[in-house]
């Protein structure tokens, strides 16, 4: 049984390593295996978290490492000025001499699709707290 | 004169910075700063590296776009600058400039490179392209995938923060990977660790850590 604590524990030790892949891995593992847990019949009780929370979905949809699933991707995302303004200084920083680009770790799906990784994973906790 | 001029291979005349130790050389150093310039911190590291014993050249990186550019103010308003200043930054020309500070820190001996930030990914290019380097190390230079192609020619150490934002820590692991021969230590520190001009980003004990593994190793490779 995965305790509520263990998941703010991931998810605080991701917002303060937001680009680790690591981190946000054992985060999806403990949200996915807290989707089905104390519920009678699990795999119902996952499809209905499923159905009704898209960030469960992929978290699910991540957590069963399929050959052609989403992956957590850690890539250069160009920033604009706008954007720039409210970048973490580091982040901003690094953005100056790596052509306007700072690194994000993203959920990557095969047909080119992407997602901020811990916006994402933040939803994906919220609607578990529910 | 601790302020100098150097004199690129295509002509070109930079700024910089000269501090020069009391007695004979161990060997000369080369600092490359943040995105500040030559400002007071970047000095004040000169100089401790001449209290070493290593004559140190800082040269000024950003003359091609802004002569004469440095800076003391770390707010956010001067990122707008210093934005504008990278937009017609070149890697290219960056080399030359470098390799004009080589050649006159390598009037004290062998010399090794170091940086910080931006001059931290400068050192390990320097490491890998710039010749006369004996030795080089820098500290969280950010943008790992763009310079982990690179291959050091000489003795190269870096240094990271754990709680770097800017850098993961998983792509220091991949640059550990891809260099096994290159030394590379982790601080439990945010970027920017070892600047003393800004009390919210220096940490003084991962600092001093980190600077002394940068004398023994250019004491170990220059003398």
């Amino acid at each position: 049984m995965i305790e509520h604590n263990s998941i703010h524990a991931a998810l605080a030790a991701l917002e303060a390593a937001p680009l680790s892949r690591k981190k946000a891995m054992l985060l999806v593992l403990l949200l996915d295996e807290a989707t089905g847990a104390g519920a009678d019949d699990p795999l119902a009780r996952r499809a209905e978290l499923a159905a009704a929370h898209p960030a469960l979905a992929t978290v699910m949809d991540l957590a069963a490492m399929r050959e052609t699933g989403p992956r957590l991707v850690l890539e250069p995302v160009a920033v604009d000025a706008a954007e720039a303004a409210v970048l973490r200084e580091a982040d901003y920083m690094v953005s100056l001499y790596n052509g306007a680009t700072v690194q994000r770790l993203r959920i990557a799906w095969a047909d080119a699709r992407r997602a901020d990784a811990l916006d994402l994973l933040r939803r994906a906790a919220a609607a578990l707290e529910r | 004169m601790p302020r100098i001029t150097l004199t690129a291979s295509d002509g070109f005349t930079l700024n910089a910075y000269r501090a020069e130790p009391s007695g004979k050389p161990r060997g000369g150093v080369v600092l490359l700063g943040e995105v500040w310039g030559l400002n007071n911190w970047v000095r004040s590291v000169a100089e401790r590296w001449a209290s070493h014993g290593y004559l140190c050249i800082a040269p000024a990186m950003f003359d091609r776009v802004e002569f004469g550019y440095e800076s003391e103010n770390y707010g956010q308003d001067q990122f707008k600058v210093i934005n504008r200043i990278f937009e017609s930054y070149s890697h290219a020309t960056a080399l030359l400039d470098m390799r004009a500070a080589v050649e006159a820190a390598s009037a004290a001996g062998k010399v090794g490179v170091t940086g910080y930030c931006f001059g931290g990914a400068n050192s390990w290019r320097a490491a890998a392209q710039v010749a006369g380097v004996a030795a080089a190390s820098g500290y969280y230079g950010g943008g790992v995938p763009n310079y982990i192609g690179l291959t050091p020619r000489v003795p190269t150490q870096m240094h990271f923060g754990t709680r770097d934002q800017g850098i993961p820590l998983e792509q220091v692991e991949q640059l550990k990977a891809a260099h096994p021969d290159v030394d590379i230590h982790t601080y439990d520190a945010d970027h920017g660790f070892c600047n003393s001009d800004r009390p919210n980003r220096f940490d003084e004990a991962a600092c001093t850590k980190a600077s002394a593994r940068s004398l023994a190793w250019f004491h170990k490779h220059l003398g």
